[in-house]
């Protein structure tokens, strides 16, 4: 029912009766009565003199005109009560049309907050699902980032051996080249030799010549000494060829052994320092990174956990309004009863027996009812009622 | 293995936002919003782990929920935990008597009530 429907009543254009009024006419009949009370003692002095039947007759008239004055005021005063009356009546029906229409209203308030608690229980929820997975991730972040570190820290150390290695290098390279040396010095002490081979396998070939020669000449008894020649010959030839391939490989150890990583040994050792110089501060970096991430997950864990209690805090907080919405149907009871009160009261208005004591009996009693259910609910901020209140949770 | 809890509420946006807070930690909620329903749902095969309910509620009441579920044979030792606006003693004890495990006024924080849920049901 709306509210536009009580346009249609207009109590305040009926005659009420205020205190005022009432008492304005209570003293215009008591001045009736001095002033009748007055004539007739004049009446009575004055009338004296009259005879006897005609004084009866003043008297007469005169109680009669007081009657009919007091009947006069308590027919009005009747007329007005029963005027009252239906004011009342009236009055209470507007005041239930009211309490409908404010009923109605508070209905709607109901549903209003409880579609936006559902609306904000939805919002919530949304970000529930993502704090979690967010937390999820964070939860996991962690283990993988220390595999990752681990990884990396294996690797970086053995980048570390590699450098440190890659640093003795060059140390390791000058030792080798000294053996070198060594080695170089005994080939040319061996070239030398070659030579002596060389000069004895020509002279051993002119002997082996000559030999032939001899052997020649000496006919039959020279044969044994003809091969002793060919093998001295054969020998001469294969020391020949020794010395050639002596000289070769002399030819070739010289020409490897250039030694220009001598000279680039030293800019080696600079670039080997700097590899390992800047492999450290590679190690320190990913130290430093490492602690930085896991400075960040824990402030990222610290903040997603206080959120995740803050979203718990407001689903908390949503629940008053179911605490409202209770609240509001307790008073609509309650307002139900004291109307129900009234209407009854309306209708008896009239009746001999009506009697506004009564109602206000019932009302006081409908009042400790409803003190009372409420009291059987927790109270939401009332410190002292709290106090007295049993726990909120127990296990039985 | 998550536990699995039915919350039994005739308001929407109770039975939403523990719906929504105790299902992100890793519980099975199932809901509903009267006595009868709850009953059908336990009679229908439901098996939860935990019944949550509240006291007021249309068509079948907390209580009288809390006695009909004690009737079923395969709920004799299922805890039940009252959550309601109420908090006079006179009615704890009477869902004590019924078979009740617990108590819990609302209005509470999810957070609560999962710490509650944990000590009624170990691991959970």
């Amino acid at each position: 029912m709306s509210l536009e429907t009580n346009a249609d009543h207009h109590p305040t254009e009926l005659p009420i009766i205020t205190g005022k009024e009432l008492s304005r006419t209570t003293y215009r009949v008591l001045a009736q009565l001095v002033a009748v009370g007055l004539a007739a003692l004049l009446f009575q002095s004055d009338l004296n003199h009259l005879p006897g039947g005609y004084r009866d007759v003043a008297i007469l008239i005169a109680s009669a005109l007081i009657l009919i004055a007091n009947n006069r005021y308590l027919m009005r005063m009747a007329s007005r009560r029963t005027h009252f009356s239906e004011q009342a009546v009236l009055i209470v029906e507007d005041h239930l049309r009211l309490d409908e229409a404010m009923g109605a209203q508070l209905k709607e308030v109901i549903g209003d907050t409880e579609n936006a608690a559902m609306m904000l229980i939805m919002e919530v929820e949304k970000l529930t699902h993502a704090a979690n997975t967010l937390k999820s991730y964070i939860d996991n972040a962690p283990m993988k980032v220390d595999g990752m570190a681990h990884d990396i820290g294996e690797s970086v150390d053995f980048i570390v051996k590699i450098g440190n290695f890659v640093h003795t290098l060059p140390e390791r390279l000058q030792q080798e080249l000294e053996t070198i040396r060594e080695v170089r010095k005994e080939i040319a002490e061996l070239v030398k030799d070659v030579a002596v081979i060389s000069e004895l396998s020509r002279q051993a070939d002119v002997l082996a010549i000559n030999a032939s020669t001899v052997a020649a000449h000496a006919g039959q008894f020279g044969n044994a000494f003809a091969i002793v020649v060919a093998e001295m010959h054969k020998l001469s030839l294969r020391s020949d060829k020794l010395a050639v391939m002596i000289e070769r490989a002399q030819h070739t150890l010289q020409s490897g052994l250039k030694f220009n990583f001598i000279e680039e040994s030293a800019q080696q050792m600079s670039g080997a320092a700097k590899a390992v110089e800047s492999i450290s501060r590679l190690q320190e970096s990913h130290e430093d990174m490492r602690q930085y991430y896991k400075t960040l997950f824990s402030v990222v864990t610290a903040y997603n956990t206080s959120v995740t209690a803050d979203i718990g805090e407001i689903l908390g907080q949503v629940q008053f309004q179911d605490v409202v919405r209770q609240r509001i149907e307790r008073i609509e009871d309650a307002v139900a009863k004291r109307n129900q009160l009234f209407q009854g009261f309306a209708q008896r208005i009239n009746a001999p027996d009506a009697d506004l004591l009564e109602l206000h009996v019932q009302m006081r009693k409908m009042l400790d009812e409803y003190l009372l259910i409420e009291s059987c609910h927790a109270p939401s901020n009332n410190a002292s009622r709290q106090a007295e209140s049993p726990p909120k949770f127990e296990l039985f | 293995m998550a536990k699995n809890i039915l919350i039994v509420d005739d308001s929407a946006t109770v039975l939403m936002s523990f719906k929504a807070y105790l299902e992100a930690v890793g519980l099975i909620i199932e809901t509903a919003d009267d006595g009868v329903k709850a009953l059908a749902k336990l009679k229908g095969g439901l098996k939860p782990d935990m019944v949550i309910t509240d006291i007021n509620m249309p068509n079948m009441n907390g209580i009288e929920l809390i006695q009909n579920i004690r009737a079923l044979p395969s709920f004799r030792f299922t805890p039940i935990l009252v959550m309601t606006t109420e908090s006079q003693q006179a009615k704890r004890d009477e869902a004590k008597k019924l078979g009740a495990t617990g108590w819990v006024v609302k209005p509470t924080t999810p957070a609560v009530l999962l710490n509650i849920i944990k000590q009624v049901l170990p691991g959970a």
